[in-house]
């Protein structure tokens, strides 16, 4: 009887589960497109802010990397603050993996990478956002664009702030792997400083404390943030105690609660 | 997460219980055991040393003390940041309750503790005019679940341990999971 009421506690504990919005199916829309860029068919899953259907606003648009990791928790997070400081919500935009995380994601070819992300920015300049901008009422404007990624997704976020400025206008940087490729991005970012410096933008960077060896490069990019970058809102958030993946869902919150508070 | 600790608490301490009450009355093997052992983490270059005191109150319930040294050896992806330290102290003190078969010692026990962290790296890139040292420290909470297999030879045994950190979730079971392989003394 006493392992039976122990048993039951335990079933009770683990079966509880907080509602997601990935759970209203009148909000969450999925896609899959065809990259012509890429030559490869991406999954693209779409969650709307609550009053979408009901308003005729046009709404932010949040890209996250990693989607089948990230995007719930962005999802959720972006309702919580935007409901907490009263603020639009946004459209939350999930790309799924259509190409290998290590091609995509990485800005040269190396051991660790291919070397895709001119391909991959380029797929979602070029048909992924006209797509979202064509489909729903998302705003077309650099300022009102967001793009969020972990790790890998981190380095390809500051490879579109470095190279591709133009696309977005908020970079959420989670645990980035600068370091990759003998710190590549830094030497992007050196050279694209004088025509990227005066823009205004937000630049999030998080990371755990215990992620050692991946902390020096991430604090240099911070330091150049606010040395050269005048308006830019940034900054370098270490989550403590945590490593590379414990420190990604704080981080989230993190970010997202910067970027509703900062933009 | 608090629930999932009061539970493991308390069914180790009502299993010890139980089972005691159920009238095992042969004799411990050990009464108070030292450890020490080398382990590393399951997913990462990490190499630690590490003792455990394992205090048996009786024959199904012991006081544990687990004090863990580790140390991070450097990545060689990351080319130019020079690791200057990286090391980290626990200490950790719970309770388990053991099995017994006629060779073996298993305990399963649930500890908790501090966890010192300390980070030092130079980022020095020939191709970035700033040369750039960035410092990590801090202390933070620490629990989970050990396993700790004794294959008993009288004074002197082997002891394996697993240990499986609960704080945060499955990700940090991933990310700061340890094994540790060692000798044990009895000392009463």
């Amino acid at each position: 009887m006493k392992y039976f009421i122990f048993l039951s506690a335990l079933v009770t504990l683990f079966s509880c589960k907080k509602e997601s919005i990935a759970q209203n199916p009148a909000l969450n829309k999925n896609f899959r497109i065809v990259s012509a860029e890429k030559g490869k068919t991406y999954q693209i899953s779409i969650f709307l802010p609550e009053g979408y259907p009901s308003s005729t606003d046009y709404y932010p648009t949040i890209y996250v990397l990693d989607a089948d990791q990230n995007q719930e928790l962005v999802a959720d997070q972006c309702k919580k603050i935007s409901t907490c400081l009263n603020t639009q919500n946004v459209i939350v935009v999930g790309i799924g993996y259509g190409d290998n995380r290590n091609i995509d994601y990485t800005p040269t070819k190396t051991t660790y990478g291919d070397g895709g992300s001119v391909a991959f920015l380029n797929f979602i300049k070029k048909e992924l956002i006209p797509r979202i901008q064509q489909d729903f009422r998302a705003d077309t404007l650099r300022k009102n664009r967001v793009i969020i990624g972990h790790s890998f997704g981190g380095l390809f976020g500051a490879f579109a702030f470095t190279k591709h400025n133009e696309v977005f206008g908020n970079y959420l940087l989670l645990s980035p792997s600068l370091f990759y490729d003998n710190s590549v991005i830094l030497q992007y970012e050196q050279e694209s400083r004088p025509s990227i410096k005066d823009k205004r933008q937000l630049v999030f960077i998080g990371a755990g404390a215990t992620e050692g060896a991946l902390l020096p490069a991430n604090d240099l990019l911070y330091q150049r943030l606010v040395k050269f970058y005048l308006n830019t809102a940034s900054t370098f958030n270490i989550v403590g105690g945590r490593g590379h993946n414990t420190s990604r869902n704080t981080d989230i919150e993190n970010a997202i609660s910067f970027y509703f508070k900062n933009r | 997460m608090n629930r999932i600790i009061i539970i493991i608490t308390l069914s180790l301490i009502t299993g010890s219980a139980m089972s005691q009450h159920s009238g095992s009355q042969q004799n411990i093997p050990y009464r108070l055991t030292t450890e020490p052992a080398i382990g590393t983490k399951l997913m990462a270059m990490d190499v630690q040393v590490s003792n455990l005191l394992q205090y048996n109150v009786h024959k199904r319930f012991s006081i544990i003390s687990h004090s863990v040294f580790s140390f991070a050896i450097p990545f060689a992806r990351m080319e130019d940041v020079l690791q200057n330290h990286n090391y980290a102290l626990i200490q950790k003190f719970g309770i388990g309750t053991s099995l017994y078969t006629k060779h073996t010692m298993n305990t399963f026990s649930f500890l908790a503790g501090v966890k010192y962290y300390a980070y030092s790296g130079t980022l020095d890139n020939e191709h970035l005019p700033e040369k750039i040292t960035t410092k990590s420290t801090g202390t933070t909470s620490d629990f989970g679940l050990m396993y700790n297999l004794k294959m008993v030879r009288k004074k002197y045994f082997m002891s394996t341990r697993l240990y499986v950190p609960l704080k945060d979730g499955l990700a940090g079971m991933g990310e700061n999971a340890t094994i540790e392989i060692g000798a044990g003394i009895k000392l009463r």
